[in-house]
Formats: structure tokens, C-alpha cells, sequence
């Protein structure tokens, strides 16, 4: 029930959020504002393509990870501040490199924008998955918002899986959202997702305007990448304690089993059985502090 | 043997859950078995002479405390061998018994306290050990385990005060 309730959710929610986002610029002068986005939900359930109901999920750990940001969408504003391929794959390393001793995954991928082709759903992931040997795809929205207008400060929304998020727009301002949902190739399901978001805030003097944008930009990717980690880091922990238990996201919601490669017993064998020298003094001195108060 | 005792998730999540008891009994080497009974031993015949009460609340519990804390804390151990925990609950518990007798016994409890709270931040920072020795290739400690056991044995001197005076 829950995972119809979602999968409704995911068709519904990038019409709903172009509507929404649509009517927060609509208004604004030329170059007042700037908002750029891609977006994994636009890009996995693009319209008028029939979504498949995720199924369960067989997981072979260590993963293999692609990383991918999802196809750009210019929204409004300057052009020239889209956000770069060489950007983009900065931030995807910074993702990347904060899972890199993650014994659960074997590697990460991080994809090239031009890979994934705009509004191309599962049809291109799974093109992906084989050219690169994918087990699940993790892929990057994110939500920029640029004000330098003093008079049409409104509420803006960003969108996410979970619904819409709105904001209250200030001048001089940067918000940036990002969000990452990652997917189980094979059979279509949401694993688990994590948001960063960061605030940024600038000076008010037209003279350099371009310039101090842009620095506000990448100040803002770079922040919500930091939240992003974060958040991710703990996501994923949270799915690896929920899916001992069997199921993705708790009752209701697909069933998970997880398969470990000899490599990966082995990798992640733990021993507990870590006392030592340091033990057998303490409780010797206690022994031996009991024993003189016993005799004295 | 050793392999049908150990803790094993996947084995576990399939029902065959006295591997988390028994994984606290296996160990992965000789050198590691020598270390964990040792501390077992010492503290545990130190808690029968001076609280069998204690003793008793504390054994349980601390196997019950490791079970839970490896399998639902640490979902990234697939195996998990060694006593480590129950013989850190142990001496927590005798630490926290000796601690109420004044003179030298006051003395060494709070050195054992102080010692143990420090080596325990320094696994819990550095996921290494500061005594251990060599552990097998793929094997490390599990501070988790002796967070349960320093949980566990505070708790049983707890349980242990409130109910009698052999403590």
C-alpha cells in the first residue's frame, strides 16, 4: 500500500513541483533572479511514461555504485551560470571519496552528465548499468535559487522525493538544495535518499554582480555537498539497519535480501575479542587491591 | 567448529540465533582466546568472592547487551567472535563494587575506571585497539561490543545494589 502510495507520489510530484516552481519565478524581472535544477524523479518517471512498480531487491555486497548527477534543466536567468561538467564531477568526487572506505561498497562510479540522456528513465540507467557494471545508481538533483531583487521576494519551492519544500526568499541570497536517490537497478526500488541544503548569503552592489554570484554558486554546492555526505552517510546506515530486517523501508515496502561475496565476509569480519595487556592490568590491580583488603 | 558458533548476520536473520550467545564464546585466534578468558576469569572470581549476586546479574545481561549491540549497532559486522564484552561488563561491575570501599580498593577502582573509560574513547576514535595485538587479516575490534559491556556491567551493579546488600 505504502509503496503504491509512493510510487503515485513520484508520478505526481515532478508535475506538481514544475507548476509550483513555475509560479514562484514567473513574476521576477530579467536577471533579478537565477534558478537552474536537474532533477532524478523528471529524469527516472518522465511524463507520459508508465512507471513500473518496484519489486524486491536482491543486493550482492560490495556494491557497485554509479554516481550521477541528473540531466540539468535551465530554468531562469543568466546562461551563463549553468553549472559545469568539470563542476559536476568535482562535487561527484567529493561524494565519491567520502564512501571510499565504506567496506559495503566495492567501487563508485562517478558518470559523466552527458551520459544519461534527458527524461531517459530506467531505459538508460540500465545502459549504463551495463556498460559499467552497475548494481545500484545513486543520482544528484539539485535546486539552486539566486535573488538579487529587492522588490519580489517570494516563497519559493523546491521539490524533493518526500514533497514540496517551500522557502521564504531573501535578498542577495543563494539557496541550494541537493538530493541524492538511490535506486536498486534491477528491480526499480528506492533504497534510501539524504538532502543537503545550504544558505548563502551576498552583498547587495550591482558592480561585479556576475562574479559574486557565481562565488556564491559554488560556495553553495560546496556547502550542501558537505550537508549532502553528511546526511547520506547516516541514510545509508539507516537502510543497512533496516534491511536486516528484511524489508526496504519497513512494512509494506518491498522485501530485501542481501547477498555477501566471500570477499566481503572476510572484509568485514569483526573480532570483539579485543582485550590485552592493558585489561589483564586493570583487573589485576583491582584483584590485587581486593585480595590486600582481604588480608590487612 | 568454531565457524558453526561464530556470530554470522546473514546465518542469524535466517533463524539461527544462538550464534549470538555463542559467538561471544569463539574467538578468532589463540592469542586473542588467552586475553579474553583471562580477564574473564580474574574478574569473574573477583565478583564470586566478594557479590555472586552480582555475578549473576551481570552475566546475562552482558550477553544479552553485546548480542544486541553487534547485531542491531554494528550493521556492517558480518562475523563476530570473542568474550571481550562480557569480561569488560565484569570488570566494570567489579570496578563499580570495589569503588564503595574506601582505602585502596577506592583507589584502584577509579584508576581502573579512568584507564578504561580512556582506552575505550581511544577504540571508539580510532576503530583500533591499543592492546590487542595482531588480529587476523579482515578482523578488527568491535568497540561497540565493549561499549554493551561497560553499559551492561554499570547497569547489573545497578540492578545488583538495589536488591541486596552483598554488594
Amino acid at each position: 500500500m505504502l509503496a503504491m502510495a509512493l510510487h503515485r507520489r513520484v508520478v505526481w510530484l515532478p508535475l506538481i513541483a514544475i507548476l509550483v516552481s513555475v509560479g514562484a519565478t514567473s513574476g521576477c524581472t530579467a536577471g533579478a533572479a537565477l534558478q537552474r535544477r536537474s532533477n532524478a524523479l523528471e529524469f527516472l518517471y518522465p511524463q507520459g511514461k508508465q512507471a513500473e512498480p518496484p519489486r524486491d531487491v536482491v543486493l550482492q555486497v560490495p556494491l557497485r555504485v554509479g554516481l550521477a548527477f541528473a540531466p540539468a534543466e535551465y530554468v531562469a536567468g543568466d546562461h551563463s551560470m549553468v553549472l559545469s561538467g568539470e563542476q559536476k564531477q568535482k562535487l561527484l568526487t567529493r561524494v565519491a571519496d567520502a564512501f571510499t572506505s565504506n567496506r559495503s561498497v566495492r567501487r563508485i562510479e562517478s558518470l559523466p552528465p552527458q551520459y544519461l540522456e534527458p527524461r531517459g528513465g530506467f531505459v538508460s540507467v540500465d545502459r549504463l548499468a551495463r556498460a559499467f557494471d552497475l548494481d545500484v545508481i545513486a543520482l544528484v538533483s539539485y535546486d539552486q535559487f539566486m535573488y538579487s531583487d529587492t522588490d519580489r521576494l517570494r516563497s519559493l519551492a523546491y521539490w524533493t522525493l518526500i514533497g514540496v519544500h517551500l522557502v521564504k526568499a531573501e535578498k542577495n541570497q543563494t539557496r541550494t538544495l541537493m538530493d541524492v536517490v538511490v535506486y536498486d537497478i534491477r528491480s526499480r526500488t528506492l533504497l534510501f535518499r539524504a538532502a543537503g541544503e545550504s544558505v548563502v548569503n551576498g552583498r547587495a552592489s550591482p558592480v561585479g554582480l556576475t562574479a559574486e554570484r557565481r562565488a556564491q554558486s559554488n560556495q553553495g554546492f560546496s556547502q550542501a555537498v558537505d550537508g549532502l555526505i553528511t546526511n547520506l552517510k547516516t541514510s545509508f546506515d539507516e537502510f543497512s539497519k533496516q534491511a536486516a530486517s528484511g524489508t526496504v523501508r519497513g512494512p509494506g515496502t518491498p522485501a530485501i535480501r542481501i547477498m555477501r561475496t566471500p570477499e566481503a565476509q572476510v572484509a568485514s569480519a569483526g573480532g570483539a575479542g579485543a582485550l590485552g595487556f592493558l585489561d589483564v592490568l586493570i583487573v589485576s590491580m583491582l584483584g590485587a587491591a581486593a585480595w590486600r583488603r582481604a588480608h590487612s | 567448529m568454531t565457524e558453526a558458533l561464530e556470530y554470522h548476520r546473514d546465518s542469524v536473520i535466517a533463524g539461527e540465533l544462538w550464534r549470538l550467545v555463542t559467538g561471544q564464546l569463539v574467538h578468532w585466534s589463540t592469542a586473542m582466546l588467552v586475553a579474553d578468558l583471562g580477564v574473564l576469569l580474574l574478574a569473574g572470581l573477583l565478583l564470586a568472592r566478594r557479590s555472586p549476586r552480582l555475578l549473576l546479574v551481570c552475566l546475562p545481561l552482558s550477553v544479552g547487551a553485546v548480542a544486541a549491540a553487534v547485531h542491531f549497532l554494528s550493521p556492517e559486522l558480518i562475523r563476530y567472535r570473542g568474550s571481550s564484552g562480557i569480561a569488560t561488563a565484569l570488570v566494570i561491575a567489579c570496578a563499580l563494587d570495589l569503588a564503595g570501599t574506601p582505602g585502596a580498593p577506592r583507589r584502584a577502582a577509579i584508576a581502573a575506571l579512568v584507564v578504561g573509560a580512556a582506552k575505550l574513547a581511544y577504540e571508539l576514535a580510532t576503530g583500533t585497539s591499543l592492546s590487542s595485538g595482531t588480529l587476523p587479516p579482515g578482523v578488527r575490534v568491535a568497540p561497540v561490543a565493549h561499549v554493551a559491556g561497560v553499559a551492561s556491567g554499570a547497569v547489573a551493579w545497578l540492578v545488583a545494589r538495589s536488591q541486596g546488600r552483598d554488594v
